[in-house]
């Protein structure tokens, strides 16, 4: 109780409600451009937030999220054009109903819930943290090791269609994690004798290059393809009817928010998995669900509360394991190393008012999304105005300055050449990027515990399983490697038997 | 521009021997069984697992993807053009920034890509959003944030 009134000391300084209110702009504007997702954006922040105290830093960043977040959802429903991927799970349906004339009322629809589920999420992270974080302190390396592979499996699985390519975006972040002075023995490794690399491969310039720079490219490389006037908003009310839809569909206000807290918890998995899920249990439990995809508001409630509410839960594990949720939280991680806070349940104790701080922000700026969206809102034809060929051109030369700007040295500019064309020619080939960055964040973390529990245990894999928590993560984490396997014996048996051929067939034909 | 998976499980395996092999030279402690070569091993042998699956699928898809798929915008001249364009725009504020400073440097930078990416007709805007943001962002961070941009040939007029 202390904490938090300690936490809104800190906070309720007119400095820090300035920094909250620049973040408010800067993430509704990011947000609602497309091409600029949350994590280009926080990632963008990172270069200010050097400037910040560590509080002001993390409430900036947790309220650009939570505005870019719903922000993302402007440009779905008026241009069909996500603004942040996981507004991709309803911008189809939002599109419908602008096409229908009622563009303002599925954006006021989806600014309401999306505070709904803010704020539902932030008083989840509230609450859970702390407990987690009590229980975390008895974690050893094993733990540690389990955990940390176990979010990165989620995340291989997560992004994208394939999990072997995820996974293999992420060990080529472990492996750039490993460039440098190796921190047990000192020995460097894969400098290949070049002196800058002796100090490692910054993360905050890699996280540039890869989401930043590699956006640009994708962007620039198909300017002027898509529909570029928004169909705008026809002046109407923009809450006019809202509560009475909300109040018809309250069961997927209350259901969104839960998914949305439970997978944004879960190491690896964030915000647009989040959406994608609840949409799709919105329409499995509809009384309607032929109506989805026509302009129907029902998926939008779900999908909309669930992503707020799982940018605040993604803070969960990052703040009490140092393992991150998604791509934003693994930012916020690098940012924390910077400030010299190591995540992991210690700052509970250490720096409790600061932790609290985090919270005391989300939901401040869940409650400031109501009117600044609703601004938005009404501003979104002149800001969807802004044309891409434009602003990439304007965010490289950004990217330029945050890089440089991390240890004052054109080694930051050298990795995001290098990174972000990686990064393009990668997602061109479909291989998701958000892995190979949390495998960079997560690198130090994951070999510094194995090799210490290898040196503990003296080379005995068995130690690994050694204790309850530890065992049931580890068998679950072998589990998840391989389920692909398993399912593909599954079909196999089946097939055998002869009964579902034909349904196995067409399985395999969406998957190409 | 989709390569096939087969020939991107060879770059992949290739990789993963070129890292086993640097890792093996990596000095190991006195006394400790687990040197600094063990986690990227197993790293790269993890990489190279997954460079076979995709050979393997990459060869059982080839008669549907062939070797290189290229999306409709991939086939433009225009496209290789931007992102050459883009790459040089770094490689050059990498040498010159130095020498010419940073307003100047991105300034340059700015004008060519937007000159590219908007066409000539928008010369004069183009120009003064380059000369604006260029000038903007080094007072900002400059003064304000007092990161050390170099100043090159404007270190006395800014």
């Amino acid at each position: 109780m202390e904490n938090i009134f300690l936490a809104i000391k800190l906070i309720f300084t007119w400095k820090i409600l300035l920094v909250i209110i620049c973040s408010c702009a800067f993430g509704l504007f990011t947000g609602a451009m497309p091409g600029i997702s949350a994590t280009v954006a926080i990632a963008l922040l990172v270069p200010v937030t050097f400037y910040l105290s560590p509080e002001a830093a993390l409430a900036s960043m947790a309220t650009a999220v939570a505005l870019a977040i719903f922000a993302g959802d402007i440009p779905g429903a008026l241009l069909r054009i996500p603004g942040v991927p996981s507004s991709a799970a309803y911008a189809d349906e939002a599109y419908a109903m602008t096409q229908k004339g009622l563009g303002e009322k599925a954006l006021g629809i989806s600014l309401v819930c999306s505070v709904i589920g803010g704020l539902m999420g932030a008083i989840a992270l509230s609450f859970s943290a702390p407990l987690l974080a009590e229980f975390a302190l008895e974690f050893q390396y094993y733990e540690y090791f389990w955990l940390a592979c176990m979010g990165l499996t989620t995340a291989a699985f997560v992004c994208g269609d394939q999990p072997v390519k995820g996974m293999i975006s992420i060990c080529i972040g472990l492996l750039l994690s490993m460039v440098g002075f190796d921190m047990i023995s000192g020995a460097p490794r894969f400098t290949f004798g070049i002196l800058s690399l002796m100090e490692g491969i910054h993360f905050i310039s890699a996280l540039i290059g890869v989401f930043a720079v590699g956006e640009v490219c994708r962007n620039l490389t198909r300017v002027g393809k898509g529909p570029v006037v928004a169909i705008g908003t026809s002046g109407g009310h923009v809450f006019k009817g809202t509560g009475r839809i909300i109040w018809k569909y309250k069961w997927n206000l209350v259901r969104g928010p839960i998914i949305g807290t439970i997978i944004g918890a879960l190491p690896g998995a964030g915000s647009d998995m989040a959406a994608w899920v609840s949409y799709a249990v919105a329409k499995k439990f509809s009384k309607e669900p032929e109506k989805f995809l026509t302009g129907h508001p029902e998926g939008i409630v779900a999908a909309s509360s669930s992503n707020n509410a799982s940018t605040c839960a993604t803070w969960i594990p990052s703040i009490v394991f140092g393992i991150p949720g998604d791509s934003v939280t693994a930012i916020v991680i690098g940012v924390l190393f910077l400030k010299g806070l190591e995540p992991g349940p210690a700052v509970f104790l250490e720096n409790a008012p600061l932790v609290y701080s985090i919270f005391v922000s989300f939901f401040i700026a869940n409650i400031i999304l109501l009117p600044m969206g609703l601004l938005a809102i009404k501003i979104s034809k002149q800001m969807l105005r802004v044309p891409t060929e434009v602003l990439m051109p304007l965010v490289l030369v950004f990217c330029i300055v945050g890089s440089f700007a991390i240890n004052n040295s054109i080694m930051g500019v050298n990795v995001i050449l290098a990174l972000g064309f990686m990064s393009f020619l990668m997602q061109e080939n479909g291989f998701p990027v958000a892995p190979l960055i949390l495998g960079m964040i997560m690198g130090e973390l994951l070999e510094e515990n194995f090799m210490q529990a290898m040196i503990a245990a003296d080379g005995n894999i068995l130690a690994f399983f050694g204790r309850p928590i530890a065992a049931t993560l580890g068998l679950t984490t072998i589990l998840v490697w391989f389920s692909p396997l398993i399912g593909l014996v599954i079909a196999k048996l089946r097939q055998r038997s002869g009964r579902t051929v034909e349904l196995s067939q067409n399985k395999t034909s969406c998957k190409t | 521009m989709r390569i096939n998976d087969a020939i991107l499980g060879i770059i992949i395996i290739a990789v993963s021997i070129f890292i086993i092999i640097v890792a093996r030279s990596f000095p190991a402690l006195p006394g400790v069984p687990y040197g600094p070569g063990v986690f990227p091993t197993i790293i790269a042998g993890c990489m190279m697992l997954g460079g076979f699956f995709l050979i393997f699928k990459g060869i059982r898809h080839l008669r549907e993807t062939g070797w290189l798929a290229l999306d409709p915008w991939a086939k433009t001249l225009r496209t290789y053009i931007t992102l050459g364009l883009i790459f040089f725009a770094l490689l050059f504020y990498i040498l010159f920034s130095e020498d010419l400073g940073f307003a100047i440097t991105s300034m340059l930078i700015l004008f060519l890509l937007l000159l590219w990416t908007r066409g000539r007709k928008r010369l004069i805007s183009s120009l003064i959003i380059s000369v604006t943001f260029s000038l903007a962002i080094y007072l900002v961070f400059v003064k304000f944030m007092r990161v050390p941009l170099p100043g090159g040939l404007m270190q006395g007029i800014l």
